[in-house]
C-alpha cells in the first residue's frame, strides 16, 4: 500500500503540490490525470524519492520514502517522463547496471535481465546501442529498468508520449499485462488512454487532488443524468413553441442543425439540449409525445452522459476547494476490463 | 557503491577521456623527466613532477568535467536518485572510478625512478615521497573537479571552473604564485 499524507511541495512562492493525501491499494491500475503543470510529475517524483517534499510523508508498504529510502525504493519501479538512459550502452549493459544497483543477487542478474527483456519484447534489441533505438524501444528499455527486481509498484510518467499509434497500443497492452502482477500508477493527460487502462482515476489540478474514484462513479456522481439531446425536423421557432409549454423540460438550448447535402430541398432542422424535470424516462416520453402532436418528427433523441473528458474539464477548470478525499475505492471483482478506447 | 564504481569504470574504459588523460599524464611526466633527469643529468625525479603540476591542473578537467555534468544533461541523475543507493554511494563510486583512472598511469611513472637509479645516484625515498604527494594532489584536484562538475550541466563550464579554481594554488612555477 502506498500512503501519501499532506504532501506539499513549494518552489519559493509557487506551490506545485498543495496538501495532497491519498492511499493506493495493491493489485490495481491507477491513473493520474491533470492538465500540464497540475503537479502530477512532481507528486510522482516525490513518491519515488527523486525529489524532496516541503511537507508531508510518503510510505510504501510502511517504509517512509525519506527516512527509509533504500527499503522504500526497493519496492518501486519508476519510469520518468524522459527515460533516463545511458545512450552509449546497450540495453543489456544498462539493465545490468540497474540490476546491480537495485541489489539483485549476482547469480540471478542474468536471468532477471532475460525476464524483463522478454516481458518488454526487447530480446532482439538487447545488443544494440540505446542511441540507435527508436523512441518506442527506448521507452521499453525504460519500462524494463522499472521492472528489474520485480517491485510490487510500478509508476509510469506519461509512458506513451511521443509514440506512434502502433507503439501506443503495444505499450498499453504491456501496461495491462503489468497490471495483472503489479500495482501500476500511470500518469497521462490523454483521457482515452486513462479510461482504457485504469481502474481508478486521481485527478489533480492546481496542485490539489480534486477527485479520486473509478471513472464510472465519477460519471454518476458528477454528471447530470437527466439531459437529453434531440434533433427535430422543423424550424427553430416551431421547436421553441413546443418546448416552451412543456412542463417536463426545465431548461433547454436550441440551435439550427445542418440538413444532409444530398436532399434536393433541405428542410430546416433543429437541435436542442434539454434538461428534464422529474423522472427522466417520463419526461422523455412527454417530449416525444409533444413533438409528435405538433407534427415535428424527432429524428434523434439521445441521453447526454458526461464522459471523463467533461468531468476532467469541469474539475480542472475551476479553482478547486480541496474536498474530503476518501481512500482507494473498493474495486468490484471483474473478470476483465472492457473499455472503449479511441486512438 | 560497487555498482556505481563498476559502471563508471566501464564508461571510462569504453570512452576516450581516460586514455587521453593517461597519455597526456605520462607525456608530461616523460617530458619533465627528459628535461631534468636525462638532458640536465639531475638525479632528483621530484623536479620532473614539479614541472608537470601546471599541466596537471589543465589535465584533470578532462577526467572530471563529465562525471556529474553529463548525468544532469542526460537526465540520468534521476535514475541514480530513484535507485536504492545513497548519495554517498554515488559520489564515492564515481570518485573511486576516477581515482583508478588516475592511479593507473601513475603506476607506470613509478617505474621511472627505478630506471634512473641504474644510471645515477637517485634518492628513492624522496622520489617516491614526491610521487605519493603527486598522487594526493591529483586526488584532491579530482575531488574539486567532481564538485565543480556537480554544479552545472555544461561540461565546458565544469572544465572552466576546474581550471580557474585550483590553478593559482597548485602551480609553484607560476609567476602569480611567486608574487603571492
Amino acid at each position: 500500500m502506498i500512503t501519501v499524507e499532506h504532501l506539499t511541495k513549494r518552489y519559493g512562492e509557487v506551490t506545485a503540490v498543495d496538501d495532497i493525501s491519498f492511499t493506493l491499494g495493491e493489485g490495481h491500475i491507477y491513473g493520474f490525470l491533470g492538465p500540464n503543470g497540475a503537479g502530477k510529475s512532481t507528486t510522482m517524483n516525490i513518491m519515488t524519492g527523486c525529489l524532496a517534499a516541503t511537507a508531508g510523508t510518503v510510505t510504501i508498504d510502511g517504509c517512509d520514502i525519506f527516512e527509509d529510502a533504500r527499503a522504500a525504493k526497493q519496492r518501486i519501479g519508476y519510469l520518468p517522463e524522459i527515460p533516463p538512459l545511458y545512450t552509449d550502452e546497450t540495453p543489456e549493459e544498462y539493465l545490468h547496471f540497474v540490476a546491480e544497483a537495485k541489489g539483485v543477487a549476482k547469480r540471478d542478474i542474468t536471468a532477471e535481465i532475460a525476464r524483463v527483456l522478454e516481458e518488454t519484447r526487447l530480446t532482439d534489441m538487447a545488443g544494440r546501442l540505446i542511441r540507435n533505438l527508436s523512441k518506442g524501444y527506448r521507452q521499453r528499455v525504460g519500462i524494463a529498468q522499472a521492472l528489474l527486481g520485480n517491485p510490487p509498484y510500478i509508476i509510469l510518467d506519461e509512458p506513451t508520449v511521443g509514440l506512434d499509434p502502433l507503439q501506443i497500443i503495444e505499450i498499453r497492452d504491456l501496461i495491462r499485462d503489468l497490471g495483472q502482477k503489479h500495482t501500476v500508477i500511470l500518469s497521462s493527460h490523454i483521457l482515452s488512454e486513462v479510461q482504457a487502462i485504469c481502474e481508478s482515476v486521481l485527478i489533480i489540478a492546481h496542485g490539489k487532488l480534486v477527485a479520486f474514484d473509478t471513472p464510472e462513479n465519477l460519471e454518476k456522481t458528477l454528471a447530470a443524468n437527466n439531459r437529453l439531446a434531440i434533433e427535430a425536423d422543423g424550424d427553430e421557432a416551431a421547436a421553441r413553441a413546443v418546448l416552451d409549454g412543456l412542463g417536463a423540460v426545465s431548461s433547454y438550448t436550441v440551435q439550427p442543425a445542418a440538413a444532409p447535402a444530398r436532399t434536393e430541398a433541405p428542410a430546416p432542422r433543429t437541435r436542442a439540449d434539454l434538461t428534464l424535470a422529474g423522472d427522466a424516462d417520463a419526461a422523455a416520453r412527454a417530449v416525444f409525445t409533444a413533438f409528435a402532436a405538433a407534427d415535428l418528427p424527432l429524428l434523434q433523441m439521445t441521453p447526454i452522459r458526461a464522459d471523463l473528458e467533461n468531468i476532467f474539464i469541469e474539475l480542472t477548470e475551476a479553482e478547486p476547494a480541496a474536498p474530503e478525499v476518501p481512500e482507494a475505492p473498493e474495486q468490484p471483482e471483474q473478470e476483465g476490463t472492457d473499455h472503449e478506447s479511441s486512438v | 557503491m560497487k555498482a556505481v564504481f563498476k559502471h563508471e569504470a566501464a564508461l571510462y574504459s569504453h570512452g576516450l577521456p581516460a586514455y587521453v588523460f593517461g597519455a597526456f599524464l605520462l607525456e608530461f611526466i616523460g617530458i619533465g623527466a627528459m628535461l631534468y633527469n636525462i638532458n640536465s643529468a639531475v638525479a632528483n625525479f621530484e623536479y620532473a613532477l614539479g614541472l608537470f603540476s601546471i599541466g596537471f591542473v589543465a589535465l584533470v578537467p578532462i577526467l572530471t568535467m563529465r562525471v556529474m555534468a553529463e548525468e544532469k544533461k542526460q537526465k540520468t541523475d534521476q535514475l541514480l536518485s530513484l535507485l536504492p543507493i545513497t548519495a554517498t554511494d554515488i559520489v564515492l563510486g564515481k570518485y573511486l572510478a576516477m581515482a583508478v583512472v588516475f592511479v593507473a598511469p601513475m603506476l607506470v611513472a613509478c617505474i621511472y625512478p627505478l630506471i634512473f637509479s641504474f644510471y645515477g645516484d637517485v634518492y628513492l625515498p624522496t622520489s617516491y615521497g614526491a610521487l605519493c604527494a603527486f598522487v594526493f594532489l591529483g586526488l584532491a584536484l579530482i575531488a574539486i573537479g567532481m564538485f565543480i562538475s556537480s554544479l552545472t550541466e555544461s561540461q565546458g563550464m565544469a572544465a572552466g571552473g576546474c581550471w580557474c579554481f585550483p590553478a593559482p594554488r597548485t602551480a609553484p612555477n607560476c609567476p602569480t604564485c611567486r608574487r603571492c
